[in-house]
């Protein structure tokens, strides 16, 4: 596949995550063209691996989770900016699993972390938005 | 109460608000064309250093601001005669043993002795002057078989082979063809010297991409193939550090005795030996799709050809050696 037909088909699909991770149009934009650039170098590589867009995601998160720039006052209803004011892997972890519906070893693979620590992350999260904990694992309540 | 749904239909809802990704794509290329260029420049300020110190190389630097289509045969399959002009980065450019191609945007370039089609065809089409020799453009220079040829733009060196350029619009063919040098055969250097080889195998062609990844592979004397996909060895070498690496080496590849001392890994299902320097990542592989026995080299023989390898510094050119 090049990346042109990539980029055009999944391109939707990194905003959307990196606007739920970033909760700013322009920060996802960011985001995103920096992802593309990123891959658009390094397209031979990502394309070997089988999952470009697994691979793609994976820089939106890292690109997020190593955002530098001051994260804006989180604005919209009661959910949506106790979302905001979540540590940057806690709300990662969230979106993670409750929208790309990743697994706790995927959400541990995309953080470079344990499942345990996915499981904390959600956990706490969960709780911070004053949702109930559903009774078993995160993993037993995928979308 | 809030529940999982609530959290649900807020992803969808928010998801829903994301910006559109209109001009994103061309402003990624146009940074990935930056950074190539930023990092060339870095490439050849360090080169150039030893050049000054050393007063080597001087015909090499020479030659890629010599602006006349000077074209002069023979020219062996790890060599080239093209270069674009200061500012243009090819995205990919390749030889091999009867042509040369290279990539700029979505315009391609071939240089061959043998174009693939009728050259009269082309010639009596619109005559048009780039850089101040002859050069014709045809909508239709019937190219192989095929019904449907694209149009082209070609014109003939001095030495007897032919330039032809391809794809993109005709002013987007003009554009490039116009920051088209040609140069005496130069070596393409790769970040390496080869100490092992099977016996009876000779360089057959190189390939330097836009993320300064540069493969050489290497095919039998006596059974040249006219595929870079299907010669037996295959070298691939780009530089480290690399985010996208340190991630699949955990996630894809498992480690294997290390190569010259530096950490080895491999890829299960495929053949290839990964060996990770501070500044390089060399893949030593065999052809990656199906033949024959005859047509690959085993395991060993890769590991042998590893660890013969004289590796250098990846981001520092001036360390670098010819190809084949």
């Amino acid at each position: 596949m090049r990346f042109e037909e990539f980029a055009a088909a999944r391109l939707p699909a990194l905003l959307r995550y990196a606007m739920l991770l970033s909760g700013d149009h322009d920060q996802a934009r960011d985001i995103v063209r920096e992802v593309l650039t990123r891959s658009l170098v390094k397209w031979e590589r990502i394309q070997r691996t089988g999952e470009p867009y697994a691979y793609a995601r994976r820089l939106v998160t890292d690109e997020y989770l190593s955002w530098r720039r001051h994260k804006k006052p989180a604005a919209g209803d009661g959910l949506w900016k106790l979302l905001g004011d979540l540590p940057k892997r806690q709300r990662a972890a969230l979106v993670l699993r409750f929208y790309e519906g990743l697994s706790d070893q995927e959400i541990a693979e995309a953080l470079g972390c344990r499942t345990s620590t996915v499981r904390g992350y959600v956990s706490r999260a969960l709780t911070e938005l004053g949702i109930e904990f559903p009774a078993g694992a995160p993993e037993e309540v995928l979308p | 109460m809030t529940t999982l749904d609530d959290l649900h239909h807020m992803f969808d809802a928010y998801a829903d608000q994301a910006p559109d990704g209109h001009g994103l794509i061309d402003q990624a290329r146009e940074a990935a064309a930056r950074r190539r260029i930023r990092r060339r420049w870095q490439s050849w300020i360090a080169a150039l250093a030893v050049v000054a110190v050393t007063g080597g190389g001087i015909a090499v630097a020479a030659g890629l601001r010599h602006h006349d289509p000077v074209v002069v045969p023979p020219r062996a399959a790890t060599q080239t005669t093209i270069t674009m002009a200061d500012g243009f980065t090819p995205v990919t450019q390749s030889t091999g043993r009867d042509s040369q191609r290279l990539q700029w945007g979505v315009v391609s370039v071939t240089v061959a002795a043998r174009p693939g089609y009728d050259t009269k065809t082309l010639t009596a089409g619109e005559r048009l002057t780039i850089n101040g020799h002859d050069a014709w453009y045809t909508a239709n220079p019937s190219e192989g078989r095929t019904p449907d040829a694209v149009p082209l733009l070609g014109w003939q060196l001095p030495g007897g082979e032919w330039v032809s350029v391809r794809a993109g619009n005709r002013a987007d063919k003009i554009a490039v063809a116009e920051q088209l040098r040609f140069t005496t055969p130069r070596d393409v250097l790769v970040p390496y010297r080869v100490g092992w080889l099977p016996p009876q195998m000779v360089a057959s062609s190189t390939t330097v991409d836009q993320s300064e990844t540069i493969g050489v592979t290497w095919s039998w004397a006596t059974k040249p193939t006219d595929n870079p996909g299907e010669d037996p060895v295959r070298i691939e070498t780009e530089p480290l550090p690399d985010r996208i690496w340190s991630q699949q080496k955990s996630d894809l590849y498992r480690s294997v005795k290390p190569v010259g001392g530096h950490p080895a890994y491999v890829r299960d299902g495929t053949s290839e030996l990964l060996v990770e320097t501070p500044t390089c990542l060399v893949t030593v592989g065999t052809r990656r799709w199906g033949g024959t026995p005859d047509q690959t080299v085993d395991d060993a023989t890769l590991r042998k050809v590893a660890e013969n390898l004289t590796i250098a510094d990846c981001t520092n050119r001036a360390t670098w050696s010819p190809a084949g």
